[in-house]
């Protein structure tokens, strides 16, 4: 019954107010279907869970609610109004901010420049403004709480974590009320991934709602108030992480009934 | 596309400054910086040592005014190469504005600064036709800038029946005095040399305070983060190739100036020494980095290089070898230092490598 399509018309497992939504999702890259029908709703403060094996559709969901590429069906809804997001440009200004699986730093800048990129601080309207552009991204930092040494460091000279970090904090200084992460834990050792994890909390209780994409299941049930999960492009469940166990979303996963991969 | 598809899950190495293994980004870059002004200063000291009459600020100038042309392209040549793009037909570029800019005065009777402005507007159109066949269509640069090389010199060739195109004798105009005038007070400064200065001023700040100037280096550093944080990496590479034309444009208009003739083959050699320039000057092969500072440096190198060896008595067609040798040196180079640690692993393996085949060689590779 989990596996169940039917199940998911049905509305989210939230009684909070739905900020983001997406409603009867398609996308398909030539033959293959990266998703099929798919729904999926953010509520105001909460942190979803998205969940599913490699290749379910996960960071193209992220990419479609994010601009990056248009679906080839479905609506989006921003505050119950439906939007077309054009661009990741336009992503911003409608206060969605990304932190992308490949986290898109400029190595060879300095984190000041990557906080800031495509809208670096001006003088005149195109001299970039450096000075102010460093003291916005050192209090910035410093908001948030990450734990960078210096924002004038190169990107590249940063370990994983602190990349990471400059990542969720460009995410954050565009002044987003959504935020999609896509496996934000990912490669990251022990202790930079508790940081992530700590600085997840810290964004949540600041009133921020969040898409978490991860494969960790310790960090999905730490951290998620639902969870979603995909499989090869449909959504395949939905449940409220304290009614249910790692066993059943892992079961969902993998798909209960295939035994492993189809 | 999907936002990881264009990079690997374990793309994110931790590279942490404590860490053992590659030295940090900052330290490397420093360092090319510091290492290219230390040649370009050992260059001079060795010509002024032992090549007669090179030290002096007549062959200073003269160096100078030989290099203005390299540099003048080498400027934006070297914006293309930070967004990850190189143009290879700025010699014929360079000849046909050139050819083009004095057939309008001589056979058209066209102002030289009106004449000058169309020359660099050919540029610019040359420079829009490679970006768009580049970010448009998607041609990579190579290619399609290796075939713009041999359409332009063809047709410069054909336009003017492969002769040079002299300007009408005793042409007037204030547009001659401002290209190849002498400054007397500056001990005969040739205007030019302050042409070529101005472009690597402008281009200098350009590059590194403006806003656009940030996105050239997004666009070549990560083109998959300059889209993802709203920067349109086509526009800006485009607009690269546009600035490349109108360098082209500029410099064939000033070459007419100087010699009051177009001249249909002049821009053989030309590409050749604006990439000299550029790659010595330190841009990264891959994109993302590099500085106008480092080109000026480049193009200095290459232009004392060819006034020592002649004046150390070298037949001049050796310098054409030495450009060619130095380039593949400076690339090569800048992949080994990038490379540092795999090479060192390679070159402690060798002697195993060479004495036996079998498993035992993949050994010290971890
Ligand atoms: N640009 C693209 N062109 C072609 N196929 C694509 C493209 N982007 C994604 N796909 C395909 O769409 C499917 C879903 O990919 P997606 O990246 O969304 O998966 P994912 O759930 O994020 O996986 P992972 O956990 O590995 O990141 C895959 O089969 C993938 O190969
Ligand atoms: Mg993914």
């Amino acid at each position: 019954m989990s596996g169940m399509p039917a199940a998911d018309a049905a509305a989210p497992l939230t009684d909070r107010r739905i900020i983001l939504s997406a409603e009867g999702l398609s996308k398909h890259y030539g033959q293959v279907t990266a998703l099929d029908d798919v729904s999926l709703a953010i509520g105001e403060g909460e942190i979803v869970a998205l969940v599913g094996d490699n290749g379910a559709g996960k960071s193209t969901m992220i990419s479609i609610l994010t601009g990056l590429v248009q679906p080839d069906a479905g609506v989006l809804r921003l505050d119950g109004e439906e939007v077309l997001i054009e661009s990741p440009r336009h992503a911003q200004e409608l206060g969605i901010a990304t932190v992308f699986q490949n986290l898109a730093l400029v190595n060879q800048r300095e984190v000041a420049a990557n906080l800031f990129l495509g809208r670096e601080p001006t003088k005149f309207g195109f001299i970039v403004d450096r000075r102010r552009m460093v003291e916005q991204a050192a209090e910035a930092v410093q908001r948030l709480r990450v734990g960078l040494p210096n924002v004038r460091a190169l990107a590249g000279d940063l370990s994983g974590g602190q990349r990471q970090a400059v990542a969720v904090a460009r995410a954050i200084v565009g002044g987003g009320r959504v935020l999609l992460m896509d496996e934000p834990t990912a490669a990251l050792g022990v202790r930079e991934t508790r940081r992530v994890i700590e600085f997840v909390k810290e964004l949540r209780a600041q009133g921020m709602s969040i898409l978490l994409i991860s494969h960790n299941m310790q960090d999905v049930f730490e951290l998620a108030d639902r969870v979603v999960i995909f499989r090869q492009g449909k959504k395949v469940g939905e449940r409220v992480i304290s009614e249910t166990s790692m066993d059943e979303v892992v079961g969902l996963i993998v798909g209960n009934s295939y035994g492993s991969e189809a | 596309m999907s936002a990881d598809a264009l990079s690997p899950r374990t793309a994110e190495p931790a590279r942490g400054s404590g860490s053992s293994g590659s030295r940090p980004l900052r330290q490397v870059l420093l360092q090319r910086e510091a290492g290219l002004a230390f040649v370009t200063i050992a260059v001079f000291a060795f010509f002024s040592l032992s090549a007669p009459h090179f030290f002096g600020l007549a062959n200073v100038y003269d160096i100078a005014r030989v290099t203005t042309y390299t540099l003048i392209v080498a400027v934006p040549m070297t914006y293309l190469f930070i967004a990850g793009e190189f143009d290879m037909s700025v010699g014929p570029s360079f000849a046909l504005c050139n050819v083009f800019m004095a057939l309008l005065v001589a056979d058209h009777g066209v102002n030289p600064w009106l004449a000058a402005l169309a020359a660099i507007g050919l540029g610019m159109t040359i420079g829009a036709v490679n970006g768009f066949v580049t970010t448009v269509i998607g041609v990579p640069s190579f290619i399609v800038t290796l075939g713009m090389l041999s359409v332009l010199s063809g047709i410069a060739l054909v336009v003017t029946g492969a002769t040079a195109v002299p300007m009408p004798d005793g042409i007037q105009s204030s547009f001659f005095s401002a290209t190849n005038g002498i400054i007397g007070p500056l001990g005969d400064l040739p205007v030019s040399i302050l042409w070529g200065l101005a472009v690597a001023l402008i281009g200098a700040c350009f590059l590194r305070y403006t806003r656009f100037g940030y996105h050239v280096y997004a666009t070549g550093g990560n083109a998959d983060a300059a889209r993802a944080a709203g920067i349109s990496p086509r526009k800006v590479k485009f607009l690269c190739f546009v600035l490349t034309g109108a360098a082209c444009g500029l410099v064939g208009a000033l070459q007419a100036g100087w010699l009051k003739e177009g001249d249909p083959t002049i821009g053989s050699d030309f590409t050749l020494l604006v990439m000299a320039a550029t790659i010595i000057g330190g841009v990264a092969l891959t994109g993302g980095a590099g500085s106008v500072s480092g080109t000026l440096l480049g193009a200095w190198i290459i232009g004392m290089l060819a006034n020592g060896l002649i004046l150390l008595g070298v037949e001049s067609n050796w310098n054409k070898f030495f450009n060619g040798v130095i380039i593949v040196l400076v690339a090569s180079g800048e992949l080994a230092l990038k490379n540092k640690d795999r090479l060192r692993g390679m070159l402690r393996t060798l002697p195993q490598r060479l004495g036996q085949s079998g498993p035992a060689r993949f050994r010290s590779r971890t």
